[in-house]
């Protein structure tokens, strides 16, 4: 069953069909919701929420790209549990590093094709993008994420942060020119 | 030259393939021309590679939803609704209870009654003034009554002509009042503060006012006798007036504040009741 027809069915109470749009998008929802936020498990519980919001208001889906439209469920998730944060800041039972991140083992990144030397320099790469990331400003970081994370095109990324075309140019430029001094240790290691 | 944030703009655009025919030959020009635009190109397309290069985390469990999840969820979007009816509803209620609780609160009983008072007393007034046969009545022993108050006749009022060769004393304004400071009669002695009293002329005498007595005006008439064809004449209601009006004020102002306490609890009561009607629809919808 294609897309179209899922959401159709879904709007119609479909659970079943929902779930399938689910099981497509979750990977792209969560990433963008754990590259937010950077906690997992305030990444998971947005993510859930936004997949319970999208299910009850699908009659607000007007056509387009359902992609888009599921990831503006995502953003606006995390730009309330963002606000909520600010609100009411809270103390990590986990333990920090220097960086503030939670200590935790990469078990998320565990790919067994990878030598120990690869997934340590995944691990490296993936702290150091989700620090340079976090010295954003949230609407630069969600823009960044979808574009150049997530590989969403300037109407698509549109579409989901409900902004016209030139902002999300003028917001993707200056994210990438921050940016630029704070990854560029990882330079060196791209191919050639 | 230091390219601007318009000039890093125009790059990360061209990069993403979003710029005008146009826009990208007159960019590509400049690339051909400056080191400086292209060190800027290849510093953005290095960051932009970085950030694809990214490890995507894998989820830590599927987000499909359940039955219960979606109605569990349904559920809880009643609550605020719900909540927000009962809390309306009992505002409504409150508020209407309050204003039957006013209305039969009993009015102030001293504020109540001066109008009447006050129309008594200008009746009596009228009559005291009515008749030179009245005043003999009411004094039939003939005593000597001074005249406290030259500026009025009968006492009280400023507005009467101030009686020549008086001095000029300001009475307050009640009914057949004196000079401040008098006493009430008590049948022998009156006490003044020495510089409230007049200076009568020395030729003066006063005597008992002859009711019968149609000649010339009697300069210091007796209180409470009018002069011969004055009667029947209202001379002074000034003070009558006063004491009306300021029971008036009085009297509205005590009657405003509680009829505003009503139409505020009764627009209370409006509002809560349309708020409850609106929380109720959305809550049985």
């Amino acid at each position: 069953m294609d897309e179209t027809a899922l959401v159709q069915c879904a709007r119609s109470g479909d659970l079943d069909a929902f779930n399938q749009l689910v099981l497509a998008y979750q990977d792209m929802a969560y990433n963008l919701s754990v590259r937010m936020l950077t906690d997992s498990d305030a990444a998971q519980d947005v993510t859930q929420t936004a997949f319970l919001s999208a299910f009850r208001s699908l009659d607000s889906f007007r056509g387009g790209s359902f992609r888009a439209w599921v990831m503006r469920m995502v953003t606006n998730a995390c730009y309330d549990e963002l606000r909520r944060r600010k609100r009411h800041p809270t103390t990590p039972l986990e333990p920090v590093d220097d960086d503030d991140e939670e200590i935790e083992s990469p078990s998320w990144m565990a790919d067994d094709a990878a030598t120990p030397e690869e997934q340590t320099e995944r691990h490296e790469l993936d702290r150091t993008v989700q620090r340079c990331l976090q010295g954003l400003d949230e609407e630069f970081r969600a823009v960044v994420i979808m574009v150049d994370l997530q590989g969403l095109d300037y109407q698509e990324a549109s579409a989901a942060l409900g902004k016209p075309l030139g902002t999300i140019k003028s917001r993707l430029a200056r994210a990438r020119f921050k940016l630029r001094d704070c990854l560029h240790q990882f330079w060196e290691l791209l191919p050639s | 030259m230091t390219l601007s944030l318009v000039d890093y703009e125009l790059i990360s655009a061209y990069m993403d393939g979003q710029l005008s025919g146009r826009e990208k030959n007159r960019l590509e020009e400049k690339l051909k021309t400056s080191f400086e635009w292209r060190m800027a190109l290849d510093e953005l397309q290095q960051t932009r590679a970085v950030l694809r290069k990214a490890p995507m985390r894998k989820v830590p469990h599927s987000f499909t939803l359940t039955r219960s999840m979606v109605q569990q969820n349904a559920h809880r979007s009643w609550l605020p609704a719900l909540a927000a009816f009962r809390f309306s509803s009992a505002l409504a209620v409150l508020s209407l209870v309050a204003v039957f609780a006013l209305q039969l609160l009993p009015s102030a009983a001293p504020l109540s009654t001066p109008p009447m008072n006050a129309s008594a007393t200008g009746a009596e007034t009228q009559k005291s003034l009515a008749s030179p046969e009245s005043a003999a009545a009411d004094n039939p022993s003939g005593s000597q009554i001074l005249n406290w108050s030259p500026l009025g006749r009968g006492g009280g009022g400023g507005d009467a002509p101030v009686q020549p060769g008086l001095a000029a004393v300001e009475a307050p304004k009640g009914m057949g009042g004196g000079p401040e400071g008098v006493t009430p009669f008590n049948g022998g002695t009156i006490s003044l503060p020495p510089q409230a009293v007049p200076s009568l002329p020395p030729a003066s005498n006063p005597q008992p006012a002859n009711p019968n007595d149609n000649s010339a005006p009697v300069e210091n008439p007796i209180l409470g006798v009018p002069a011969q064809g004055e009667g029947g004449q209202i001379i002074s209601d000034s003070s009558y007036q006063a004491l009306s009006d300021e029971f008036v004020s009085q009297t509205s102002s005590f009657w405003n504040s509680q009829r505003t306490a009503q139409a505020s609890l009764l627009g209370v009561f409006v509002l809560a009741s349309a708020a409850a009607l609106v929380t109720w629809r959305r809550f049985i919808r």
